[in-house]
């Protein structure tokens, strides 16, 4: 088991290097000369241009510039904004730092109890008239996506109805309706996904054991189905989290959220590629390690496993 | 090729068939995808307007005679661009399909094949690009190389190709053991036929159910983009990019947002309809990425 | 009728079950009758099909939702299981009545310790604590043979092997000191010597504990060596009933005969005998008179209309064939004929 985490935590590291030397590349890559845009109506003043060029390390080998990225990372400054003259990335993003990590890990906590509890509802009602109207919602909510059903919702909750705020940022009712529209998708997909599981777990013999044995139905469904249904959902978390994550960008950019995801469009718009990059390292950082958290969990929760990662 | 095939799937095919009209799922998906991709061909014959023709003089015109969907910000007509729009949906999507089905399969069946450095290498690139979120490799690309069509296109064939890779990867390794392919290797026949003539007939389904569950995935993601902005620029019609539009319009001139989303979300519904459908009937293990 | 089977623990009466199929019910078992003495082995035999299995479950109250009994009663102990509600029904499982399977590996859960799972019948059945029911629980493992219990409790399935797991098995059925066992296949999924091992537990169980075991198999031999009585079954149908000695001895149904034919004997072991031609009908499909006519070897004009009865020979020895009253050396010779 120790064994097994410092192994992924090891990839763990290759990945985040691989980020940082992607991020470093990618801001090769942009085009157009970020220090010519800075300077702009003062792109006649060679001193200023010069000056510019090496604090913000422009004018040293690629080499160097590539020591001078990794020890801004190690710093915590990330390096200088292009934007923002001179101010260190942290601090134009150090207000958004927790709100889309927040975001996502909020509407997971509500998605995955939820999504379960509804693929549960369904799945001992297999064939009825509440199943099949329950699958087709789910289907819907998987498919629409976020910024189209916020469109509706919006629409119906806010404009027509006036029940909660049309965007903004501070206020609890200004949270309900994007959190909601995060969500959903991920509720819908949990709850088809535990329908399926839980309707392939309970044909198993293993449940008949357990109906044999007079254990109360409550409790063959809880304990003896939905345990080994929650193995294999955990191993989707991930994708599902992935997915979260990218639904940050979007609804923060609808209601006027200030998280890294806007921020992370926004710069891209203003050729803030320092603050762009930053983000975009952020999010991986973030996101492997939900991942990890999800490979040791799922290691924990499955004996096979367990036995497997201590042999091999 | 078609020789050899053509005695073979006849009965499949007939019974494949048989289940897709059981099939409640994929027959409404289909119907819905029909329309789509109709609508997406026969575009320049049923659109009544140029949907890049900027009139002033209709302005957010609400949806009436003229425009049954209303006009948006510029004056071009909604429905128009609605129809278009699935055009421009369905073309980056083909594109993306076509692109990492082929990279997909050649270097998920070399992995397989060759083993060794070979398959580490592919293996590992797939890792890697599967330890980032999508959405966030595809701003990483937009970043670099500016938002457009194409840029959407290669970012998103980036992030989709390795499970299409991993999946024929396993496929392979499973069809390697058996009697007829090391008959066939032992026999001295050439890589390329072996992979054209034992895999690439053995694993079609359920690529073909990966690629129609893609399908959802790749207009979804197009779609976000182009809403963020960072996908299909102006004034090329979109239905993410319109939904932008008219989202902050929605008070007073909801029809945008509304109609586009529609088309969107039906568009959605329809192509992961098929999709479960087409998984069901043809491929009940593969399941999710 | 033999020394243990003095009063009846189970009696199954006139049971016949359906089962919703696509175009309508279909009824795959016609008028079981039989009973279980307390105490005593009863074995089922039959070929899958046979409608054994179904025998089973129906006592258990476990046909699901697809399968309904039609009639009959089923009487445990003077209670009329049939009459039961669910929940009522659920305390019965487990505690008069339990049940172990032929495939050990796949019935229990692989996700909760083993000791854990034969604790489980406890606290469900009983006011035990936990602490009380894992003690219990170490000691039944104990009972039926397993090493280092005590240790071994923690463990999950897939850390032992198929041998132990059907005596943890066995040790969740005896939990409650169950009156009856049922036992399906308990052994067909286990290497020889380990089945010798698992049917020597079971009759131990019954010397010590008087535990009656319904004991379901498709294997002959197994029921030469656990049996006090037999009921063999064919197409949802009893077609030969008898106390075990009687039916080895003198064998009526020409199904039955068959199928002793295919034990294999002692000297030839390794073979698979040759099983009788033909497969078992769907319960969709049966044919008109007598079920098994189309796979008969001495079937006549009048075995194809009219379905045979079960008729008494003797004082407790039935059979379901028209030909009963023909000479026994003919039969014979018909089926030697065949073979």
């Amino acid at each position: 088991m120790v064994g097994y985490a410092m192994r992924r935590i090891l990839g763990l590291v290759a990945v985040w290097f691989i980020a940082v030397l992607l991020t470093f590349i990618a801001v090769q890559f942009v085009p157009g000369d970020p220090i010519l845009a800075l300077l702009s109506d003062r792109s006649g003043d060679p001193v200023l241009e010069a000056r510019l060029r090496a604090e913000y390390g422009l004018d040293r080998a690629l080499w160097v510039q590539f020591l001078d990225y990794l020890g801004n990372i190690a710093n915590g400054t990330f390096g200088l904004s292009f934007r923002f003259a001179g101010t260190p990335v942290i601090d134009v993003i150090a207000g958004g730092l927790t709100i889309s990590p927040v975001l996502a890990l909020v509407s997971i906590a509500i998605a995955v109890p939820l999504g379960v509890s509804l693929g549960v509802f369904v799945a001992i009602r297999q064939n009825t008239w509440a199943d099949t109207l329950v699958i087709l919602i789910l289907v819907a909510g998987i498919s629409v996506p976020n910024f189209a059903m916020a469109a509706f919702l919006v629409y119906l909750f806010s404009i027509k109805l006036g029940l909660v705020p049309v965007a903004g940022w501070g206020g609890a009712d200004q949270l309900i309706l994007p959190v909601t529209i995060l969500v959903i998708p991920p509720t819908a997909y949990i709850a088809r996904l535990t329908r399926t599981y839980m309707l392939e777990v309970l044909q198993q013999d293993y449940i008949r054991t357990a109906r044999a044995k007079g254990v109360r139905e409550r409790l063959v469904i809880y304990r003896h189905a939905l345990r080994n249904t929650l193995v294999p959902l955990l191993t989707t978390i991930g994708i599902i989290f992935g997915g979260l994550l990218s639904g940050t960008f979007v609804v923060e950019t609808i209601f006027n959220i200030p998280g890294l995801g806007r921020m992370a469009i926004e710069s891209i718009f203003a050729r803030d590629y320092p603050v762009t990059m930053s983000i975009v390292l952020l999010f991986t950082v973030f996101y492997s390690l939900i991942n990890l958290i999800i490979d040791l969990l799922y290691a924990a929760l499955d004996p096979r496993i367990r036995l497997d990662a201590g042999e091999s | 090729m078609a020789g050899e095939s053509a005695s073979g799937p006849e009965r499949p095919q007939s019974e494949f068939i048989i289940r897709f009209r059981r099939n409640r799922n994929a027959m409404i998906g289909s119907i819905i995808v029909a329309l789509v991709v109709a609508a997406a061909l026969l575009a320049p014959w049923i659109v009544p307007y140029d949907v890049e023709k900027v009139n002033m003089l209709t302005v957010w015109e609400p949806p009436g005679e003229d425009f049954w969907f209303g006009a948006d910000a510029l004056g071009r007509d909604v429905f128009s661009r609605v129809i278009v729009g699935a055009r421009v949906s369905l073309l980056v999507a083909v594109s993306v399909l076509a692109i990492t089905l082929t990279v997909g399969t050649i270097l998920g069946m070399c992995a397989a094949y060759f083993g060794g450095w070979v398959d580490t290498v592919i293996m590992r690139t797939v890792d890697i690009i599967f330890a980032f979120p999508e959405l966030i490799f595809a701003i990483l690309i937009a970043a670099m190389l500016g938002p457009g069509k194409l840029t959407v296109i290669i970012a998103l064939s980036i992030v989709w190709w390795p499970g299409i890779a991993r999946l024929t990867r396993s496929l392979v390794l499973s069809l390697k053991s058996e009697l007829f392919v090391e008959a066939a290797i032992a026999s001295g026949t050439p890589v390329h036929r072996i992979m054209r003539r034992h895999f690439l007939p053995n694993i079609i389904a359920p690529l073909i159910v990966r690629a129609s569950i893609g399908v959802g995935f790749i207009i979804m993601a197009e779609a976000t983009l182009s809403f963020l902005g960072i996908g299909v620029q102006e004034p090329e019609p979109t239905w993410g990019g319109m939904i932008r539009d008219g989202l902050s319009q929605l008070r007073t001139d909801p029809h945008l947002a509304l109609y586009a989303s529609l088309a969107l979300g039906i568009t959605m519904v329809g192509f992961n309809l098929l999709g479960d459908g087409l998984r069901d009937i043809l491929d009940p293990r593969v399941r999710d990425r | 009728m033999t020394a243990r089977g003095q009063t009846n623990l189970l009696t199954v009466e006139g049971v016949s079950v359906s089962f919703d199929g696509l175009h309508g019910p279909v009824q795959v078992l016609d008028d079981i009758n039989f009973t279980i003495g307390s105490g005593e082995i009863v074995g089922i035999v039959g070929e899958s099909g046979s409608g054994k299995s179904v025998t089973s479950l129906a006592v258990m109250g476990l046909l699901g939702a697809q399968g309904k009994i039609d009639s009959g009663r089923i009487v445990l102990d003077g209670a009329d299981l049939t009459a039961l509600t669910h929940k009522e029904m659920r305390g019965v499982r487990g505690r008069d009545v339990a049940m172990i399977f032929q495939e050990p590996s796949t019935s229990l859960n692989p996700v909760l310790p083993v000791g854990f799972q034969i604790a489980e019948v406890l606290t469900e059945h009983f006011d035990t604590s936990a602490a009380e029911a894992r003690k219990k629980a170490i000691a039944l493992m104990d009972r039926v043979g397993i090493p280092a219990a005590g240790s071994r409790a923690d463990d999950y399935p897939h850390q032992l092997s198929g041998g132990m797991k059907q005596r943890i098995m066995i040790a969740m059925a005896l939990a409650c000191r169950s009156k009856l066992l049922i036992a399906d296949e308990p052994t067909t999924a286990l290497d020889v010597t380990i089945q010798a091992q698992i049917l020597s537990l079971i009759s131990d169980l019954r010397n010590d504990y008087g535990m009656a075991v319904l004991l379901i198999t498709h294997d002959m031999g197994v029921i030469a060596e656990m049996a006090d009585r037999v009921i063999v079954m064919y197409a949802g149908q009893v077609v030969e009933q008898s106390p075990a000695d009687s039916l080895f001895q003198h064998p009526l149904h020409p199904y039955t005969r068959l199928l002793l034919r295919s034990i294999p004997s002692a000297r030839s072991k390794q073979a698979v005998l040759p099983m009788i031609e033909g497969t078992t009908p769907p319960p969709t499909d049966l044919p008109g008179g007598c079920r098994f006519h189309p796979r008969c070897p001495i079937a006549a004009d009048l075995c194809r209309d009219g379905t045979p009865s079960l008729q008494t020979v003797g004082s407790n020895h039935a059979a379901r064939c028209k030909r009963l009253d023909e000479d026994y050396s003919l039969l014979d010779a018909g089926l030697g004929v065949a073979l």
